[in-house]
């Protein structure tokens, strides 16, 4: 592959992440209200296929290669413990895997931690002990994650690592409200997500960038 | 092997439209919300990136898309085209009535200086895909339809030809020119 074939390649994946752009959640609720009142996002029925582990396997490769469909939005919605929850970590782990933009890459990890902080919040609402950890894991793994793509980010790293930072101060802030109502054999796993949340930021500030490097090499030019 | 797993999961992914078009002909509405909930965010984002990414416009004609396809779906001909190929050709068409009814077009920063705060408009604001978008909306309409039909909603060229009424030949050119603006637009 030549220069200018490489050069589209990469034009075409970026265009390819312009996907992720979708219609906000309200605007989507108001029209399934308007239009179809009926509907019911908790059933994927629409796969008519005869045992349930079996609509859940190949709903599983058909979100790999279709995504957007009705069971995705329905698998979004999922709390553990839910039948479509396992589908909603796979779809999220394919959309990481299809995402090659680092900064797309760290938004999504980002994005995935904040919905394991919501199905926290939900899980010790109803009092499901059993998942708890389960939960602080994946949002930890989201974590070093998100830290882990901004080391490969090449355009405006700083306002990336910014905007990360800012991101899991919220998020440690939100684990911190959780923790005051969690159960008390909830407490060690929900403080380990906390040290790991502040650790990110630790480590983001330690991170160096191009604007960096820029005003080591030059300290006066910007004054 | 890739190519033949996908050629098999559009086979299912027909297989589950034409009974869902059947369904929705007879009046099921579970059906038809099932048809909106798997092509509303393509429709969108089609229609998104062709009214200059102004997602109030946005919403608003992909919400006359599914009311129309709702009214009209009992003329649907499914051996005239799939399903998806009817619904996108209906947006195509509300784009143009959209641009006819409106002469005036908003520009591009109206529809991105908002405050944002989805996932989905972050990536739209992390700078390199800012700079595509913007880039992508100084192309002309006919090569943002191509871009966002083949690269972001994956669609064959001969799809393509159906929904925009044009030869393949054609599409390939459209495809091939606007990639290079793209690619001229991104170097600047």
């Amino acid at each position: 592959m030549n220069n200018v074939e490489k050069e589209y390649a990469s034009l075409i994946k970026q265009i390819k992440n312009l996907g992720l752009v979708k219609p906000g959640d309200k605007f989507r609720k108001k029209i399934m209200t308007k239009m179809v009142p009926s509907l019911s996002v908790t059933n994927p029925s629409f796969l008519y296929l005869p045992a349930p582990s079996w609509k859940l396997a190949i709903a599983a490769i058909l979100l790999v290669f279709l995504g957007g469909t009705g069971i995705v939005f329905a698998a979004e919605k999922s709390n553990p413990k839910d039948l479509l929850y396992p589908v909603k970590i796979m779809v999220e782990n394919a959309q990481l895997s299809l995402t090659k933009n680092p900064s797309v890459k760290t938004l999504l990890h980002l994005d995935n931690a904040d919905k394991r902080i919501e199905e926290l919040k939900k899980t010790i609402n109803k009092n499901g002990d059993g998942e708890i950890e389960n939960i602080t894991s994946n949002y930890e793994s989201q974590v070093k994650g998100a830290v882990g793509e901004i080391k490969k980010v090449e355009n405006q790293k700083e306002e990336v690592i910014k905007q990360t930072d800012q991101h899991l101060e919220d998020q440690t802030q939100k684990l911190e409200e959780i923790k005051k109502s969690a159960p008390t054999t909830a407490v060690p796993v929900i403080e380990k997500a906390i040290e790991t949340s502040k650790n990110g930021q630790d480590e983001l500030g330690n991170t160096p960038t191009d604007e960096k490097n820029k005003k080591i090499n030059s300290p006066s030019s910007e004054e | 092997m890739i190519s033949w797993l996908a050629k098999r999961f559009k086979a299912v992914e027909g297989l589950s439209d034409y009974i869902l078009v059947k369904m929705a002909k007879r009046g099921d509405c579970d059906a038809f919300g099932k048809i909106y909930l798997k092509y509303l965010d393509g429709i969108y984002r089609y229609i998104y990136f062709r009214v200059n990414q102004n997602e109030q416009t946005a919403e608003d004609l992909a919400e006359t898309v599914f009311f129309r396809a709702w009214n009209h779906i009992k003329v649907f001909d499914e051996n005239s085209g799939t399903l998806k190929s009817w619904l996108y050709r209906i947006a195509h068409n509300a784009v143009i009535d959209h641009f006819r009814d409106n002469r005036k077009q908003v520009t591009l920063e109206e529809g991105l200086v908002e405050e944002k705060v989805s996932l989905e408009e972050k990536i739209i604001q992390n700078f390199e895909l800012r700079e595509l978008a913007q880039a992508i909306n100084k192309l002309t309409d006919e090569q943002k339809q191509v871009i966002t039909l083949r690269f972001i909603e994956d669609m064959t060229n001969d799809e393509i030809a159906k929904i925009v009424n044009k030869k393949e030949d054609a599409i390939r050119a459209l495809q091939s020119r606007a990639l290079k603006k793209l690619r001229n637009l991104l170097v600047k």
